[in-house]
């Protein structure tokens, strides 16, 4: 229902701002006009995202499909600590549809086009922004940054300070973000996420202990799901201290 | 839903926590300038000399010591659960290291600590185009984007520095890699270098 509204105020918002630039003898780009849908986009959930329904109806939506792909343990081989990049791992069809995209996944990997008539990519220019060429291929590789830092602070206390940042376009809807904290006595957990509007999101944490010595967070999920209804997943950063 | 993609490119970074601290010892002895150590600038602030190190580590022959340590822990994956000080007080105790060095390593993992509570906190302040620079970075390259596994680590050390020590992994002094500007097209260099 939610995703409804949200794709018919949407195309009526963009036809309807878009027609009334023509004729007013302003011809938008392509990529200008892709920004304009991004910000209408970014508007839109901003006022969707106070609906009561929304966050409900769209992190049940999303967290469907984004457990499908993270359900697996995460491989703690070879990860880095303090940031890694954020990459694709998959994509909401509903969402990229609602948004006039289409889903493109070949050799090149998964990424998302804006579409004219339902099959043919549009002919983006590009010449005049960098930043979308470089959009596109962030998406067929690797889409922004996660970071954690995990610092002692005296107590038996630690901070930790986490987040993530895109570099799309398209602004992400909504996330899902957990933090593992492990120390001599076990790990603990911390989540948080929702709808949202936005290219980042960070937050502090401060973790109490019932032990001093060694202690890892690492962001154990981590996932942005995009307008274009491409998800991006964290590369999982880590980071340990002393706990005094 | 759709599988998971392929990674794509991985860029890596972080504080070279076991780092500091041998740059720490490093310093205390007043070897800086050691060409037997190492090429690393100064630690930034700048590490009160001790006499004691000082005089152990001209007299005992510690630089082949200390440059051992630091090669192994530049190669050094380490894993979540790992505690980094376990495992350096380890091979700096099978390497010989005089005791003097081994009882100077809590002093130096205190500064240590007190200067990635500095980078913590600077990173919170942080401008967008810092903290997305590597993204920039490997997108001007434009590098088959598959094949980019690169490590950055960033240390508090003196001047705008960077250091190639292994075909994927560099070493920048924590000025640089806040410098956006000259940041980026350190990068680049090294991207275009791996091809």
């Amino acid at each position: 229902m939610t995703l409804l509204m949200h794709t018919l105020i949407d195309h009526v918002m963009c036809h309807t701002y878009m027609k009334t630039l023509r004729w007013s003898g302003f011809a938008p780009r392509p990529w200008l006009e892709r920004i304009m849908r991004s910000c209408v986009t970014l508007v839109l959930a901003v006022v969707l995202s106070c609906v009561a329904a929304v966050p409900a109806a769209s992190a049940a939506a999303v967290t469907g499909k984004v457990h499908a792909a993270t359900s697996a343990p995460p491989d703690l081989t070879g990860l880095a600590k303090v940031e890694q990049p954020m990459s694709v791992i998959g994509y909401d069809l509903a969402v990229a549809q609602a948004h006039g995209d289409a889903i493109i996944d070949d050799e090149n990997g998964i990424r998302s086009v804006k579409v004219s008539d339902g099959d043919q990519p549009v002919v983006v220019d590009e010449s005049n922004s960098s930043s979308i060429t470089m959009a596109d291929q962030v998406v067929s590789g690797s889409c922004g940054v996660s970071f954690l830092y995990y610092e002692a602070s005296g107590r038996r206390r630690a901070e930790v300070y986490t987040g993530f940042d895109l570099t799309s376009i398209a602004p992400a809807i909504s996330f899902g973000w957990t933090v593992s904290v492990t120390d001599a006595v076990g790990v603990g957990s911390r989540s948080w996420g929702g709808a949202t509007v936005g290219y980042g999101w960070d937050k502090s944490w401060t973790t109490k202990h019932g032990t001093s010595g060694y202690s890892w967070a690492i962001v154990s999920d981590g996932w942005a799901l995009r307008a274009d209804g491409i998800i991006c997943s964290t590369g999982h950063p880590w980071d340990d201290t002393n706990l005094y | 839903m759709h599988d998971a993609s392929p990674e794509g490119w991985v860029v890596r970074e972080d504080l070279g926590h076991a780092l500091v601290v041998l740059l720490h010892l490093r310093d205390a002895a007043g070897a800086y300038q050691d060409s037997r150590a190492s090429q690393v600038p100064r630690l930034e602030p700048e590490v009160p000399r001790s006499t004691e190190l000082a005089t152990v580590w001209s007299a005992a022959g510690v630089a082949p010591l200390w440059l051992q340590l630091w090669t192994g822990e530049l190669h050094v994956e380490s894993e979540p659960g790992e505690d980094p000080r376990v495992r350096l007080v380890a091979s700096a105790t099978s390497s010989g290291i005089p005791d003097v060095f081994l009882a100077a390593l809590d002093d130096a993992f205190y500064w240590a600590d007190l200067q990635k509570r500095e980078t913590i906190n600077s990173f919170k302040a942080w401008t967008r185009p810092q903290r997305l620079a590597v993204n920039d970075a490997v997108t001007q390259a434009r590098v088959p984007s598959d094949d980019v596994r690169i490590q950055i680590t960033s240390i508090p050390v003196q001047g705008s520095w960077s250091q190639l020590v292994a075909p994927s992994h560099l070493l920048v002094s924590r000025r640089l890699r806040e410098d956006t500007a000259s940041f980026i097209p350190t990068v680049v260099a090294v991207l275009d270098h791996m091809r």
